[in-house]
């Protein structure tokens, strides 16, 4: 019987349990982390969280975060190869703020000597500001592209997370999916997919 | 027979260290690369940390195993001006890990189905192929890519990562997580007509999903 729980309840599990945890109210996290999946560009982020846990194994979130823009010294080697030496122009754009609200399902849940790790899902939406690196683009004055640099778009938001605590004090590791569709240089449709790894301090309010 | 089998597994069982056995896949630590990897190894845990031993064998590089991501720069580098164009690829066709984890304390695992995470660290060993992809406007079918291989490797780089756990029963699991890693090798050249005398880490995240048998447990 444990199997099929195993094999087929696996997102529902955490609610045929009885309460895990004594994590009720809110919480304030505050955190950073890099976009993994980007081969031109080194990008850094910090962000916060504010989420509630109506119940020990659900949690709803709000989630503000910033990427800065570094200027060149975001780009890799293989970005500055490009432009500098082959005179190419890969469509690079970059996004800054982001903000969203999700849902968080935790099904997994085992006890420390202190307190308890967890794991969950996430899955949510917001919106994400995003700037054409125009530089990288070799298009600065160009006004087709300067149409399309500062963008405002639509993103969905989803991933996993693991958290370790002790008292009221957690730390969290999480793994989000963020994918938006962009346009880039006014003329070309982008959907982009950046995978955040994201390590966070969480204090209990 | 069986009886005695049994009796003969449970002293091993109790006599040795928790021992855990794993083996799933792992992705390339480069962006330049696709092929994926077989990755197996034991944990075992010794004063509150885990100790991990791996292995890591990859089947041997041709054009197919290599990312879009290359296909797609040595194309576009051949649209632009200026300089000739190579891109390094690194790959590792075999690796030794070592490393250290931290599950934050975990006691024991409860029964039926349990989960939590784990912190890395450690080191690793690997024989390193270098090549260098270049267009080649010859090839008349798929990308027009050509592989030069360039020299083999042995080199040693750090490894640090997180991992998620998902026990189902105490005995089998899942642990799936990400690996920062790399090697020491020659820095990128991205000019054929210069010569690499510098020295770099060349790292990045790779993706790994294991399922883990508990031998203890069993």
């Amino acid at each position: 019987m444990k199997w099929i729980r195993g094999v087929l309840g696996i997102g529902i599990a955490g609610f045929l349990g009885t309460a895990q945890a004594d994590e009720g109210g809110l919480h304030l996290g505050v955190g950073a982390g890099s976009v993994i999946n980007d081969p031109f560009l080194k990008r850094y982020i910090t962000q916060v969280t504010l989420d509630v846990r109506p119940k020990d194994h659900m949690v709803f979130e709000v989630v503000l975060g910033y990427s800065p823009d570094l200027g060149t010294s975001d780009w890799r080697p293989i970005t500055k190869q490009l432009i500098e030496e082959n005179h190419v122009s890969p469509d690079i754009s970059k996004f800054s703020l982001y903000g969203g609200i999700t849902g968080r399902v935790i099904p997994f849940w085992s006890p420390t000597k202190n307190g308890h790790n967890n794991l969950g899902f996430l899955w949510g939406v917001g919106m994400v500001q995003t700037e054409d690196d125009l530089e990288a683009l070799q298009a600065i004055g160009n006004e087709v592209a300067e149409a399309t640099q500062f963008e405002t778009h639509l993103m969905g938001m989803s991933g996993v997370m693991g958290e370790a605590w002790r008292g009221g004090h957690g730390l969290q590791m999480g793994f989000r999916l963020m994918t938006y569709i962009e346009t880039v240089n006014s003329t070309t449709l982008e959907m982009k997919a950046n995978r955040l790894l994201t390590l966070a301090y969480v204090k209990k309010l | 027979m069986s009886f005695l089998l049994l009796l003969a597994w449970n002293g091993v069982a109790q006599a040795l260290p928790p021992l855990e056995i794993e083996a799933g896949y792992i992705g390339s630590y480069t962006s330049f690369v696709s092929a994926p990897a077989l990755r197996t190894g034991a944990r075992t845990e010794i004063g509150g940390l885990g100790l991990t031993g791996a292995v890591i064998v990859r089947s041997p590089l041709d054009t197919s195993g290599l990312a879009d991501l290359t296909h797609t720069l040595v194309a576009i580098a051949d649209q632009g001006s200026g300089t000739s164009f190579q891109q390094p690829v690194n790959f590792e066709s075999m690796a030794m890990q070592v490393l250290v984890d931290w599950d934050f304390g975990l006691e024991s695992r409860p029964p039926g189905i349990s989960g939590g995470m784990r912190v890395y660290g450690g080191a690793q060993y690997g024989i390193v192929q270098e090549y260098y992809a270049q267009y080649d406007g010859t090839i008349s079918s798929g990308p027009p890519t050509d592989l030069d291989k360039e020299g083999t490797n042995m080199a040693i780089g750090p490894v640090v990562g997180a991992a998620y756990d998902v026990w189902l029963d105490g005995m089998v699991g899942l642990n799936f997580g990400g690996l920062y890693r790399g090697y020491y090798l020659s820095a990128p050249q991205y000019d054929p007509d210069v010569a690499v005398t510098e020295h770099e880490l060349e790292a990045g995240w790779s993706l790994f999903a294991n399922l883990v048998f508990d031998l203890g447990a069993m």
